[in-house]
């Protein structure tokens, strides 16, 4: 069994975990559909899972790998969405290559360049790793929400969370794009932040929308 | 005959600037979407004859809204022989975006840097030769509101539009924002020095900061009622009807008729009780031209100040609980001042739902500036407390139909982005030149209705329907809202104008016909009452007749529900107002 087909199965494990699902049976089963009879028994054996009463549970070194896996994967997914504005039907394949190759530490570097998000685009929880726990000590981190931002300070765009293309073209239009150096101007009760000489009036969940580089 | 169209982004000046080729004035004012209808003109640019049109405001020729898209059809439609981009100079990067995406898709463009003036007080310098060179474009510096530079624009135009060039149109691509070149010619061709704040700046602040903007608001509010609601409303009415129709007008009038018009019906309907000089003229003359003049100044000074979009900032919390976002503020405001116009602008909000709501909410509860004249002028003799009334049973209906239409209606929100332009200093001609085209339209497009309004109570008098009608509306209009049987007349010219029915019970007023309970629940019937004729074409024309009709079909009866639940509280719990 190959390196490659141990991840799968750990993250099928995992996302059932998530679920709040357990049951040997229905893990088997969608690993038989991945044509992998053994693999269960013989990753047991290798000190990854515990198959105990038809329930299948991580040791801790297989929920350390499993953790790992997932979050090289999520990333890749908020990676590819919110930087690389890569298309919806060529994100899982990508992710997937991506979540084998890269090294802890380009991960990490990833992960801090994003500001440490907290959910991938199909809005799963990311497994933190150690630099996320490192930026909460760290008040500062490089990449923050606009909405973070105190008062008169002026920061680089540097990308916008786009839920939906409209938003994301109207900023563009006002002007507000990755690169561009914006400011909040007031806070309440609306928001008003500063691009060159235009004020623009917005809501708190859009300029939540906008990361910006202190 | 060369064909020019005048595009940019919203508020930047293309109305000015259509003024000064055309020699049409249209209205100005400082906010964006001011402009929401395309205007036409010809004007003689450098001794050639040139149709010249003016377009609603773009930030973007992919469009995100009706005012947008109008825009693109237009010029899509039009194919003129030059497009001239009308710019903020202060604001380089979003102009240029427009630049770019005007140059891809082919259109031959002049660039104007407009507002120069305010670019300099920022100490912001822009390099036109350079640039002029980078975009390939032929870019001119102007300050259209004093003038400067408007000749060597028509000489451009001029040049440009000598040997036009053929040129098919390109589809943009959607995901192409032109962000990058846009920001390096920018950096190429302007220079943006650290400055000082101005004081026009911290004035404009301290209007949004909750903590100042909020009583600001109410001191606004205040110098409005003050100046129309006392000051018009008294004095000028005071003056107009007692002196100018009571003591001249009117017995000119009335001794000319006697003298020239023998027939006594004839002469009754100019000169008697619903008479066209002594019942429409004086209406419309003497109580709501001064009070309307008063308040059209008012409103001119606010809007050329740039105060308006300022107050979205400070409500669009409240506004989302009605379905709508602080984007509606400007439509709300300026409903106001005329319903039908508001209407109108109800356009620049993004979704159907956000437009249904606010035409809904114009028609009921927003008393359009005639109206509210001569409201303000009926409750200066009431106490605080029935004011205090008034004012919070509409504002309580304009939420709660705002909230309930909000879950009924089906359909989505749109995000608040707004543009909030720099607080400026009224300029006097432009606020006189409003100010009286506005009168001008209220006196061809409002009196012709009183007019008919009138003759309409006069022949329904002389054929005794009016009297007829009175008994049939007793039960509802005395019993029900306990107003003396001729306020029906007041509803019934109501029909034409809300204005107008107000000024009829205005009228009852002054005869000492209304005690103050009375004066409320009428005030607060005529308010809800049914928009008036030109508003309810123009809710046809931009909502459809279904919509438009369900509206009326609503207002109508609940005005008479909540005047007479009104009149039933004060009676029941034996309120003297």
């Amino acid at each position: 069994m190959s390196d490659h087909d141990i991840d799968e199965i750990l993250e099928i494990i995992w996302m059932h975990n998530e679920k709040g699902e357990n049951d040997l049976c229905v893990v088997q089963d969608e690993i038989k559909n991945g044509r992998l009879h053994d693999a269960l028994a013989e990753m047991e054996t290798n000190g990854l899972v515990k198959l105990v009463d038809g329930k299948v549970s991580f040791t801790p070194d297989g929920e350390k790998q499993a953790s790992n896996l997932l979050r090289r994967h999520r990333l890749a997914e908020r990676l590819l969405i919110d930087v690389l504005d890569t298309k919806k039907d060529e994100l899982e394949s990508t992710a997937c290559e991506f979540e084998h190759i890269l090294s802890e530490e380009v991960t990490d570097a990833i992960c801090t360049l994003l500001g440490h998000p907290k959910f991938c685009p199909h809005g799963l929880a990311i497994p933190p790793g150690n630099c996320c726990k490192q930026a909460q000590k760290l008040i500062e981190s490089v990449i923050t929400g606009l909405d973070n931002i105190d008062i008169g300070q002026w920061v680089t765009v540097a990308y916008i969370l786009a839920h939906q293309h409209p938003r994301l073209h109207k900023l563009m239009s006002f002007g507000i794009a990755p690169g561009v150096k914006i400011k909040v101007h007031q806070k309440s009760p609306s928001y008003v932040i500063q691009v060159a000489e235009t004020q623009i009036a917005l809501e708190e969940d859009i300029v939540k929308d906008i990361f910006v580089r202190r | 005959m060369k064909k020019v169209a005048l595009v940019g982004n919203p508020n930047v000046g293309k109305s000015v600037i259509f003024s000064h080729l055309t020699g049409i004035y249209v209205t100005v004012s400082n906010y964006p979407g001011t402009t929401v209808e395309i205007a036409r003109g010809v004007g003689v640019i450098d001794g050639e004859k040139v149709e010249v049109i003016d377009t609603p405001g773009i930030n973007s020729l992919i469009p995100s809204s009706e005012d947008e898209k109008a825009t693109l059809d237009i010029l899509e439609a039009e194919h003129p022989d030059l497009v001239v981009q009308v710019a903020d100079a202060k604001n380089m990067l979003r102009t240029l975006l427009l630049t770019l995406q005007l140059k891809k898709m082919g259109f031959p463009i002049l660039l104007d840097l407009n507002m120069i003036d305010e670019a300099d007080q920022r100490l912001i310098e822009i390099d036109s030769q350079k640039l002029e060179k980078i975009i390939h474009t032929t870019t001119i510096k102007t300050t259209a509101s004093e003038g400067m530079g408007i000749t060597d624009l028509k000489k451009a135009i001029k040049k440009n539009i000598m040997c036009p060039v053929e040129y098919k149109l390109n589809k943009l691509n959607e995901k192409k924002h032109f962000q990058k070149e846009a920001a390096h010619i920018c950096r190429d061709v302007q220079k943006v020095p650290k400055r000082k704040i101005l004081f026009l700046e911290r004035l404009g602040d301290f209007t949004t900061r909750p903590l100042t903007g909020i009583p600001f608001a109410f001191v606004v509010l205040w110098l409005l009622y003050q100046f129309v609601g006392v000051y018009a409303a008294q004095d000028g009415v005071g003056f107009m009807e007692e002196i100018v129709f009571g003591k001249f007008i009117n017995p000119l009038a009335i001794k000319l008729a006697d003298f020239f018009i023998p027939t006594p019906i004839i002469k009754e309907f100019f000169v008697g009780q619903y008479g066209v000089i002594t019942m429409a003229l004086s209406y419309a003359i003497a109580i709501i031209l001064p009070i309307l003049s008063a308040f059209f100044l008012f409103f001119a000074v606010l809007e050329d100040s740039g105060y308006l979009p300022r107050l979205s900032i400070l409500l669009n919390k409240s506004f989302r609980k009605i379905g709508l976002s602080g984007k509606a503020v400007i439509p709300m405001v300026l409903g106001f001042g005329c319903d039908t116009m508001a209407t109108m602008t109800v356009r620049t909000l993004e979704t159907e739902r956000e437009r249904i709501i606010a035409t809904f909410l114009l028609a009921l509860a927003i008393p359009c500036s005639a109206q509210l004249g001569v409201i303000l002028g009926m409750m200066s003799s009431l106490s605080a407390a029935a004011v205090l009334l008034w004012i919070g049973i509409i504002s309580f209906i304009f939420s709660v139909a705002g909230y309930f239409s909000s879950k009924i209606i089906p359909g989505r929100s749109s995000d608040f982005i707004l543009e909030i332009p720099p607080i400026r200093i009224p300029r006097f001609k432009n606020i006189f030149v409003k100010t009286f085209a506005r009168i001008k339209w209220y006196l061809f497009e409002a009196v012709p209705l009183f007019i008919i309004g009138t003759a309409a109570l006069f022949f329904l008098d002389k054929l005794y329907i009016l009297n007829f009608i009175e008994n049939l509306a007793s039960p509802i209009v005395v019993s029900f809202l306990g107003l003396p049987a001729k306020a029906a007349e007041a509803f019934l010219i109501g029909f034409f104008r809300r204005d107008y029915g107000a000024a009829g019970l205005y009228a009852l007023n002054r005869q000492g016909l209304l005690n103050h309970n009375q004066i409320v629940v009428s005030l607060i019937t005529i308010t809800l009452f049914v928009p008036c004729v030109a508003q309810f074409l123009v809710m046809i024309k931009e909502r459809g007749w279904k919509a438009a009709l369900l509206i009326v079909a609503f207002i109508f009866p609940f005005a008479f529900l909540i005047g007479g639940i009104v009149n039933f509280a004060l009676n029941y719990f034996r309120i003297i107002l």
